[in-house]
């Protein structure tokens, strides 16, 4: 973590065709495979809010390590609890095996960090309270990092007998450890730092708890999960988000002020430098022949902290219909791809 | 805060969702597709924002060219470039139903789901499909007003003649007079002059005079000759009362077109505008006739009809089939001045010709060529002011002289050349004003303070929001 500053969420295991899904309810009119839309405002809707669910199967093991849901009405008390296993008869509740991945998630993270801020802003460590939720934004979480344990040294014990790797202000865990959150090797710490995030299985289910939610419905626009593609080599990375409006005024004759009002969006102007050869060939150009201009996709600028992700999880899609790719020195090149949010 | 669909309208900056359900047919079942210019969920049904064009609404009334309005919407234009929607091709669209439904506001002060409003209906024609686009045309239901009337036809019997069978069925509406009658049975002599029941027979002519045997079936539209006729069988004419329905015999314009409309198109009550039918007959309370021998359609009937006594008729945003009588300047019901306006002119081009002299035909004599009655009203002031005003003759449905001499006296108030027209375009109000409406317009320059006006046409983009209304006063 904290070396880049961006993530594609391109590659989503929804798209795949051997992949079956399956929805714990679905409103007749708003189904279930309206996640499987570009279009983020047209949603799965459930009939419920306390435990809905949808769950991605295949004969082959997919890897994923993160998910991102873009237009849904989870409230700020919402959760959502990450499963995957080989067999999908162990993603259920109370199953007759536990999974071999299970993470749960808050819906929405701090946005203002513990210690910044003005007094009594928003909730306990920062959390938005539920009057400050915007419904209908997108959703970015990450996979925790896979550890490994260094066996004999026993877990250090925090007040009453529990982990401290547990118990966050934020309600999240604290790693101890470097700066950036990294655990640092050969301490005597139970578990180690692999560096890795992907879990690989033939099954998945997210589930979403939201009993608080003021709706009787959960709505979910465009769903991803799979693997995230981060640029990785010492290159140089800038942006600027632009925020247009396209709303039109016209004055009277007699100077009022006349406004149709069209729904905002953002252009990210992505600018990169310093990018090695398989990135640009493998990651980049796969993008652009991929996605292009007629195609929708997550980024995540600023991934490595949560506080802002409410901010830079943009779903949309490229701008230009044409991109370069320049061969910035020996071995290296850059890039600028304009990428427009879809509203 | 909720809105009103009203404090909507009246925004000077809003959001406007514009949702559209088109019905598809494929012979034995029906769809819908959903379309809309901003995603939207209303009712459980997903709107998929893939309209790129919104249809306009434009109703212009032409009475000085003595022809009735015009209703158009124009082109939906729905995006397609990703062919998600390559399926309404496997549908019947054209003759099917189009529907708009508008809502929206400002963040915070937005209509409720509840209060979204059905603004326009009309008719989709065939469809244009092309690999980025779908353009469907739409129009209004004037083409239900095209069906021939009458629409039955004698078949053979015993008795009857042979230049009567397969022949129409005869109509007949109001008070006419010295009209023939179809002979259904040259052995008994009977007549027939509308299919159903009328009010009365009151005359009976041989060639020209009165003959006074004949028994009447006025439940079935005819009559019996008890005695041969001198003139022959087929110089027999007659005055009748006509159409009665039971409780009434319709005789105003309002009520004869509203039974004709929901008769004999596929209109059903609901699809009129019941009280401009009511209001045409405040209006114009005048007698009128109309009897049917030929087929014709119910288009030229309800333009003949309307003509002639200065009134018109079309189709609203809404779908309704609505009558309205031409009258100067009223009570207003909206203002607007330089505030609201952004542009503003006064129409030299479409002014109505000066008349000076009106012969009004009435009281038809349905059996000779149209002879008819004439009364002739005339203003010798307007020549003062006008040399080069016009006279003109006006055909009517009428029967009586003084409500010939009524209807006179409205198109010389009307054409006198005191009034004019002018076109204003606001960004507020859409979906709201109606031809007749009279609204009053102040503006500091051309004396035009709080002078009032009847709308006469309403031209409405709605891409862009621009609400142009043409008016008549002054």
């Amino acid at each position: 973590m904290g070396r880049t500053n961006i993530r594609f969420l391109s590659h989503n295991i929804l798209d795949k065709t051997d992949v079956t899904t399956t929805y714990s309810s679905q409103d007749a009119n708003l189904p279930g495979d309206n996640i499987k839309d570009d279009l983020r405002t047209k949603v799965w809707r459930t009939t419920g809010k306390n435990a809905e669910w949808v769950q991605f199967a295949s004969v082959k093991r997919l890897v994923c390590s993160c998910f991102a849901i873009a237009n849904t009405n989870l409230s700020g008390n919402a959760d959502i609890i990450v499963r995957g296993d080989d067999d999908p008869a162990n993603l259920v509740d109370n199953p007759p095996v536990a999974p071999a991945y299970e993470e749960t998630f808050k819906a929405y993270e701090t946005i203002i960090g513990f210690g910044e801020g003005g007094f009594g802003e928003h909730g306990f460590g920062g959390v938005l309270l539920p009057e400050e939720m915007p419904l209908y934004i997108t959703i970015i979480r990450y996979f925790s990092e896979i550890l490994e344990t260094i066996p004999g040294i026993p877990p250090a014990q925090g007040p009453g007998g529990s982990s401290e790797l547990t118990g966050g202000l934020g309600g999240g865990p604290i790693l101890t450890g470097g700066m950036g959150g990294e655990l640092i090797g050969g301490t005597p710490d139970t578990y180690e730092s692999t560096g890795r995030y992907e879990r690989i299985y033939k099954a998945w289910r997210i589930k979403f708890v939201d009993p608080s939610n003021t709706n009787a419905y959960l709505d979910f626009g465009k769903i991803f999960i799979g693997p995230y593609f981060e640029p990785a080599t010492g290159f140089a990375f800038n942006w600027d988000m632009v925020f247009v409006d396209p709303s039109q005024t016209e004055y009277s004759l007699g100077g009022q002020a006349l406004s149709d009002i069209m729904t905002p969006y953002n252009i990210c102007n992505l600018g990169f430098n310093k990018l090695v050869e398989w990135e640009i060939f493998y990651n980049f150009r796969r993008l652009v022949q991929e996605f292009g201009t007629h195609k929708d996709f997550f980024i995540n600028l600023i991934p490595d902290t949560a506080k802002y992700r409410i901010l830079t999880a943009l779903y949309g899609r490229f701008v230009e219909n044409r991109n370069s790719f320049k061969n910035y020195s020996n071995g290296l090149y850059s890039c600028k791809i304009p990428f427009r949010e879809s509203v | 805060m909720a809105l009103t669909f009203d404090q909507f309208l009246r925004l000077p900056k809003s959001i406007k969702y514009f949702l559209f359900d088109l019905t598809g047919w494929n012979g034995a079942s029906s769809t819908t597709f959903r379309v809309s210019n901003l995603a939207k969920i209303l009712n459980g049904y997903y709107y998929e924002p893939r309209v790129k064009g919104i249809p306009s609404f434009s109703r212009v009334m032409q009475l000085w060219k003595f022809v009735s309005s015009q209703t158009s919407f124009g082109n939906l234009l729905i995006a397609n470039g990703d062919g998600q929607f390559d399926s309404m091709h496997n549908w019947i669209m054209e003759g099917r139903n189009f529907s708009c439904i508008v809502g929206g506001g400002i963040s915070g002060n937005e209509l409720v789901d509840g209060d979204y409003t059905l603004v326009l209906k009309g008719i989709m024609e065939k469809p244009e499909y092309s690999d980025n686009q779908i353009i469907i045309p739409i129009r209004d239901y004037s083409e239900r007003l095209k069906k021939n009337l009458p629409n039955s036809f004698y078949t053979t019997a015993a008795d009857m003649p042979q230049e009567t069978i397969g022949s129409p069925i005869p109509l007949c509406f109001g008070t006419v007079k010295n009209i023939k009658p179809v002979l259904i049975d040259d052995f008994t002599m009977t007549y027939q002059v509308h299919e159903g029941r009328i009010n009365d027979v009151p005359a009976v002519y041989d060639d020209g005079s009165i003959f006074t045997s004949y028994t009447k079936d006025l439940t079935n539209g005819k009559f019996t000759l008890t005695a041969a006729p001198v003139g022959g069988l087929d110089r027999v004419t007659c005055d009748v009362q006509g159409y009665h329905n039971g409780a009434k015999f319709l005789t105003k314009p309002g009520e004869i077109l509203s039974r004709i409309a929901t008769t004999y198109t596929d209109l059903v009550a609901g699809d009129l505008d019941a009280a401009s039918f009511t209001q045409l007959d405040v209006g114009r309370p005048y007698d009128v006739g109309v009897y049917i021998r030929d087929q014709r359609t119910v288009f030229s009937v309800f333009d003949d009809m309307l003509m002639g006594i200065l009134a018109d008729w079309g189709f609203t945003r809404a779908g309704k089939l609505q009558v309205l009588a031409f009258e100067l300047p009223g009570a207003y019901t909206e203002q607007y001045d330089d505030y609201e306006m952004i542009k503003f002119r006064e129409l030299k081009n479409i002014l109505p010709a000066v008349y000076h002299r009106f012969s009004i035909r009435y009281k038809q004599d349905w059996s000779d060529d149209g002879k008819t009655l004439q009364e002739v009203r005339e203003d010798p002031t307007i020549l003062v002011n006008y040399a080069d005003a016009e006279e003109k003759e006006i055909n009517t449905y009428l029967v009586n002289q003084a409500d010939a001499q009524a209807v006179g006296d409205k198109f010389l108030l009307i054409f006198d050349g005191t009034h004019y027209v002018l076109e204003f375009t606001i960004k507020i109000r859409a979906f709201v004003h109606n031809l007749m409406e009279t609204i009053r317009i102040s503006r500091s320059r051309y004396s035009m303070a709080n002078k009032d006006f009847r709308i006469i046409g309403i031209n409405e983009n709605y891409t862009n929001n621009k609400i142009t209304l043409t008016c008549f006063g002054g």
